[in-house]
């Protein structure tokens, strides 16, 4: 997959082992057809990109590979008409087929437009599952523009609550800011290309950064804090310049850049990481100068990650990606053993009535001991096991196939929504 | 009619015992004299865990089928399944030693008798060992070499084989019951012998028979048995899953996989209610169908992509020109072929029993296809003399029991 391997072999230099793996995976059409636009942009190697839809027509012409038709038996071929609930099911039924594909990656992106059947739906499901593997996972939702309609925005909206809950981090693309920002002339076509592009640059930077070491390092582990404590939504910037005005040019882009609201987004922020490339002719004026004016817009004590790499092939040229966010939380707990707490906070609640000392009726929410925290383990061992618990576990792959198939893959039923 | 005693074959199923006794026409036809059964009891994935409530619902179903065939039986085929049951392939080579260099019948049982002594862990005893391919100095894929010149006879077997300890608990439980045991086979073989026209053997295949406790799988490619194996998993899960996932009893949770499963999620239908009958100590209430057939749906997938797997890893999916064949109870769950064609990307149908006759509520079920597959090997086994010897000779050394008279 990774061409600048090979050519890193072919030309004998130092082999660099490639420190995190990342894919791309674009959903649904509007998804697809970014992932297929940048994946055209990285001929000579970037991160894997994989493309998932309920359409087959548009799968059939799409030229990423690998890619997966989604419910096939759910929607019979026929995608997903703008049913989130369809999508949903789509990737309830394929979620065993996707595993090949995203088994393996340090961090996953996941992009797809919002407010229709297959992105809105099939994203939160596929998210969920990647937690499930521990990957880190990032969510680029382009959300759909104003003559779309309401309804749309409002499914749109509904989609990134839900995201939001199951991705480490949402980074919402607001289309219709791009409408600012382009001369009236310009095409449909290739107005969705400037969007890709940003996004394209964003993906791009990030692989580089974490596929091999940078001149100022950032780490995988440096994204995933930021990510991690950013209460799940981020913004990002992005932008360039070339020549010998190129620091001046891209930091005057990256503020005017739509999805930063003209760098207004920098002044409320609350953890920055600014991940600057160049070519070999970067110089360390570039970067303190870039490093310096972007921060002076940023609040005081704000948690900054700064990098900087260097790509052989640029010349005169360098490009800025700032990824933000509002939020800084300090985890006081894991998200896993976030949940445990919150369940076992509800397992224990008094009922609030009165007479305290008598004993709850049969089925209400009883007086439990503080033993009932090993009650989520039970479930899974025991439980779930059910009427195989006597019998000798069926272990394959390091899984134990005894227990409910829908449990494994995180399948919610309809009445535990 | 026919110059053959009747032959019987026992099931010890996870669902249910089942015997079948039969008659061998001249014609290889069959003809069902008579049909016991029994719901299983003491069976968890197609192995013995209680050894005494297993006895009895072989007792029960022996009796059943004596009492259907008006006849008493004595001696019968039993059938192993179980996920301790795997194959491997084993190649046995000899040179020809004669100066003509010409291959003869001796040379050919030589060869075989090499490449059948296979050094199993004391643990495990083979089941069967069928030939797939002779080789003559390296040429491939030669049905009968006899008569050939060359300097080297090779053979691949396929040799299956099962833990010693679960079979000989399946022996037990049909000595215990009074009858004798005149040979084992294995539930996936005895699948595809009932099912397969010699033309899906040719064109390549695979049965996969759905159990109770196991699926058992068998795979052809011109016109031999390429691989076989069985997973400890089967329509027992399914239940399991259903009764978990909704909350409702395991007898409720398999009455509505009988009655309103689905392999496969049906997007009109999904949101409709199902009401569930009252179970004993619960009020009645409602599922909806999308939440019964989404947990039908993940285990049956999960359990076609570890037999995929399977398959996929000795290289055979391209192999398979006739599809797949579906078998056992699990065969009758709706939408199952659907699924079966997606996840192979085969052409995918429910196998019958073929060349069968009598009781036709009987011959028409995939559910009977490997028992009365069993009775097609016991046909086979009787009609040739020189049956081998490995697997009889290890039953009647069983002691402990009832003699082997």
């Amino acid at each position: 997959m990774n061409l600048n391997v090979d050519q890193d072999y072919l030309f004998g230099k130092t082999e660099v082992p490639q420190r995190s793996r990342v894919l791309v995976l674009g959903i649904g059409g509007a998804g697809g057809n970014m992932v297929r636009r940048m994946a055209a942009r990285w001929p000579n190697g970037g991160p894997d990109v994989a493309v998932v839809d309920t359409d087959p027509q548009s799968l059939a012409v799409c030229p990423v590979n690998p890619s997966l038709l989604l419910g096939e038996l759910t929607t019979q071929r026929l995608s997903s008409g703008s049913d989130t609930e369809a999508g949903r099911m789509a990737a309830e039924e394929s979620i065993g087929r996707l595993e090949p594909i995203l088994v393996g990656y340090d961090l996953v992106f996941l992009v797809c437009g919002m407010g229709g059947g297959t992105g809105t739906g099939a994203a939160p499901v596929i998210a969920d599952y990647l937690h499930k593997l521990e990957t880190l996972t990032l969510c680029f939702a382009a959300m759909p523009f104003g003559f779309e309609g309401d309804r749309r925005a409002r499914t749109a909206a509904d989609g990134v609550r839900t995201l939001q809950d199951k991705c480490d981090a949402v980074i919402v693309l607001p289309n219709e800011k791009l409408i600012d920002l382009l001369e009236p002339q310009t095409g449909l076509e290739s107005s969705f290309r400037i969007s890709d592009d940003h996004v394209a640059t964003c993906i791009y930077a990030l692989w580089k950064l974490l596929s091999r070491p940078g001149v100022i390092n950032l780490d995988f582990a440096d994204v995933r804090k930021l990510v991690e404590r950013s209460g799940g939504l981020c913004s990002f910037g992005h932008g360039s310049g070339q020549g010998k005005t190129r620091s001046a040019d891209a930091i005057r882009t990256l503020l005017s850049s739509p999805w930063l609201e003209q760098g207004a987004v920098l002044g409320h922020a609350a953890s920055l990481m600014i991940n600057i490339l160049g070519g070999p002719d970067m110089t360390l004026a570039d970067v303190q100068g870039v490093i310096g004016e972007i921060t002076a817009k940023a609040p005081k004590g704000i948690h900054l990650f700064v990098g900087a790499s260097v790509d052989g092939d640029w010349r005169d040229r360098l490009a800025i990606t700032v990824l933000t966010a509002e939020q800084w939380r300090d985890p006081v707990i894991s998200r896993d053993e976030a949940d445990e707490i919150v369940t076992d906070y509800l397992d224990n609640l008094e009922p609030p009535q009165e007479g305290r000392e008598s004993a709850p009726s049969a089925g209400a929410v009883g007086l439990k001991t503080p033993v009932q925290s090993d009650l989520p383990l039970e479930k899974v061992t025991g439980e779930g096991r059910g009427r195989f618990s006597a019998a000798e576990p069926t272990i394959i792959n390091g899984q134990d196939i005894d227990i409910p198939t829908y449990l494994r893959r995180g399948l919610k039923l309809s009445f535990e929504r | 009619m026919s110059d053959y005693p009747p032959i019987v074959a026992l099931e010890l199923g996870t669902t249910k015992a089942r015997c079948v006794v039969a008659e061998i026409r001249d014609d290889d036809h069959l003809m069902i004299l008579g049909v016991g059964e029994c719901e299983s009891r003491g069976i968890r994935k197609s192995e013995v865990i209680n050894l005494d409530t297993a006895i009895s619902c072989v007792k029960i179903a022996i009796d059943n089928a004596e009492e259907s065939a008006n006849a008493i039986l004595k001696e019968v085929y039993l059938m192993a399944s179980g996920g301790s049951i795997q194959s491997l392939v084993n190649r046995g080579s000899i040179p020809i030693m004669s100066d003509d260099h010409e291959i003869i019948r001796e040379d050919i049982n030589h060869v075989i008798q090499t490449a059948r002594n296979l050094s199993l862990s004391d643990e495990r005893q083979i089941l069967h060992s069928i030939c797939q391919h002779f080789y003559v100095d390296d040429q491939k894929g030669i049905t009968n070499p006899e008569g050939m010149e060359g300097y080297k006879l090779s053979v691949d077997m396929l040799i299956i084989h099962g833990l010693v300890g679960r079979l000989r608990n399946l022996v037990r439980a049909a000595r215990s019951a009074s009858v004798e045991v005149v040979n084992i086979a294995y539930g996936g073989l005895c699948a595809a012998l009932a099912t397969l026209t010699p033309e899906d053997k040719h064109s390549g295949c695979m049965v996969i028979d759905l159990g109770g406790g196991t699926t058992d799988f068998i795979a052809y490619a011109d016109n031999a048995i390429a691989t076989a194996g069985s997973l400890a998993i089967g329509g027992d899960h399914v239940t399991n899953d259903i009764s978990s996932g909704l909350r409702i009893s395991s007898a409720t949770a398999e009455k509505l996989k009988i009655e309103a499963g689905s392999a496969v999620v049906n997007l009109p239908q999904r949101m409709n209610k199902l009401p569930i009958p009252d179970d004993p100590g619960s009020s009645a209430r409602v599922v909806r169908y999308g939440d019964l057939h989404t947990i039908i749906h993940a285990r049956m997938e999960e359990l076609f992509q570890l037999v995929r797997g399977q398959v996929k890893q000795k290289d055979l999916l391209h192999r398979l020109g006739s599809g797949i064949i579906l078998t056992g109870g699990g065969a009758n769950l709706t939408g199952v072929t659907e699924l079966g064609e997606k996840v192979f990307g085969l052409p995918c149908r429910v196998g019958r029993p073929r060349d069968v006759s009598g009781f036709t509520s009987v011959i028409n079920m995939p559910d009977y296809a490997a028992p009365l597959g069993l009775l097609r090997f016991a046909a086979r086994d009787v009609k040739s003399h020189a049956s081998a010897p490995g697997i009889r000779g290890w039953i009647k050394g069983l002691l402990g029991f009832r003699s082997a008279s």
